[in-house]
């Protein structure tokens, strides 16, 4: 039997509250474009760490960008 | 009163005239329905993520305006008509933004040390140009 490594103690810290971000624009393609997977997906809070409240923003913001072709809904769209 | 903001994507085909004056109307339309116009930005040319009737790119400008609720309908029945017009989207303002960096104009580092995209160069195809990691749903977020 193998010993079982001992779980990763590290702490997930929102990096935009870290950042001290207060509200996340749907403009603002190169900060948005971190949260999204080379697929487009959002990426989701268990991952990013991110908290409650951005990761609402975030999402919002996402939407509202592909919409407007900023972000793409998916990456098969293009290639 | 309240304030809202408009980003319209025009066809890539128009010239500066055109787009002004495309820009000029929905301008009129906000004035005459009472409103009031705060500012206009011109992003100019932008790559799409995604093609929308064969075209990959865009003529991004904001309209950032006050207005009574009733001005935006009005607003997207325009917009819905208007065959110039890729995408529109309005939302409630939240105050003056810079707009955006412009994609790929490799004019980022903002705030410190970020791995981004490997190649410099900005001619990319496409939203995000090298599609590094594939498939398998590897996350971007991990790296700030």
């Amino acid at each position: 039997m193998k010993t079982r490594e001992p779980k990763q103690l590290k702490r997930k810290v929102c990096k935009l509250c870290v950042e001290k971000v207060d509200r996340i624009d749907y403009k603002d393609d190169r900060r948005i474009g971190r949260f999204v997977t080379d697929r487009g997906k959002i990426v989701p809070r268990r991952i990013s760490g991110t908290c409650a409240r951005h990761q609402k923003q975030i999402t919002l913001a996402v939407k509202r960008a592909r919409i407007l072709a900023i972000l793409p809904f998916t990456s098969d769209q293009l290639r | 009163m309240r304030e809202y903001e408009t980003v319209i994507v025009l066809d890539p085909a128009l010239d500066d005239t055109r787009v002004s004056q495309e820009i000029d109307t929905v301008q009129n339309v906000i004035t005459q329905g009472g409103g009031e116009v705060l500012e206009v930005q011109r992003w100019g040319r932008r790559r799409l993520a995604y093609e929308i009737r064969k075209k990959r790119e865009g003529i991004y400008s904001l309209i950032r305006f006050k207005s009574e609720g009733g001005v935006l309908d009005d607003l997207k029945r325009r917009f819905l008509i208007n065959e110039l017009l890729l995408r529109h989207l309005t939302v409630l303002s939240e105050g003056p933004m810079a707009p955006p960096s412009g994609e790929e104009h490799g004019s980022d580092r903002r705030d410190g040390p970020r791995r981004r995209d490997g190649d410099g160069e900005g001619h990319g195809d496409g939203w995000r140009s090298s599609r590094r990691r594939s498939e398998g749903g590897e996350i971007a977020g991990e790296h700030v």
